[in-house]
């Protein structure tokens, strides 16, 4: 039910490789800010991502960044892109689905 | 070792053994009853441990007199690739995991190490910067 209303929202999400990191990045609109205490127990809870809130017209991101200057092993890319899915997963249950909005 | 080998660091034994074959300090010991490792990197020491398929590493900036600022570690995990900083009610807490499950290149470690550490001292300098 959550992953279908996150595929409703227009989440971006975009990998990369870039200063010998491998970047995971999602971004979502939000129709209000994340509060402290929703920011500090996300990032206390969860591995490998991070939740930064941007702006007035609020935005969240998610992100990790993983040495990886001699190569990333195929399956720890595979595990990383279903700890994304898991990390925005929490996030929208956390904030609630109705909390989410297309950028 | 090689920097290019791809290593299996499973328990914390083994990771110690990586990290000093990789020609750093590390003493085993145990924090709140959790087994540890310190890590020391030129002048800068934190903690790394294996949890849940992950290397977490962790450095606590404690603070006697403030409590940790919200917005200076909200604008600190927006333009950092190492480390998430999260403010205690005495301080920071700076941590960063990497999935070693699946085994991960010594290089790639080397690195993930070295960062953390640089970046543990970029925080401590501008937190110190701040408090002046």
């Amino acid at each position: 039910m959550e992953r279908a209303s996150m595929n409703n929202s227009g989440i971006a999400s975009a990998v990369g490789f870039g200063g010998g990191y491998f970047h995971v990045v999602k971004v979502f609109g939000l129709t209000r800010l994340l509060t402290v205490e929703e920011i500090v127990k996300f990032n206390t809870e969860t591995q490998l991502f991070n939740l930064t809130p941007h702006g007035e017209s609020p935005i969240g991101i998610l992100k990790a960044h993983i040495s990886a200057r001699y190569g990333v092993e195929p399956r720890a890319l595979i595990s990383l892109l279903a700890n994304s899915e898991d990390a925005l997963a929490k996030v929208v249950s956390m904030i609630g689905a109705n909390a989410l909005k297309a950028i | 070792m090689e920097l290019t080998d791809f290593i299996q660091v499973s328990d914390l034994r083994s990771l110690n053994k990586t990290i000093r074959r990789l020609g750093y300090d590390s003493i085993e010991g145990v924090e709140k009853g959790i087994p540890v490792l310190t890590v020391t990197i030129g002048r800068t020491l934190f903690m790394a441990t294996i949890h849940n398929q992950c290397l977490k590493l962790m450095y606590m900036l404690r603070s006697t007199h403030n409590p940790g600022d919200f917005a200076f570690s909200n604008n600190w995990n927006m333009h950092n690739f190492m480390g998430t900083v999260i403010p205690l009610t005495n301080g920071y807490a700076m941590k960063h995991e990497t999935l070693v499950s699946t085994g991960i290149v010594a290089g790639n470690l080397h690195d993930t190490l070295t960062n953390f550490a640089q970046s543990v001292e970029k925080f401590v300098h501008e937190w110190a910067s701040l408090s002046e």
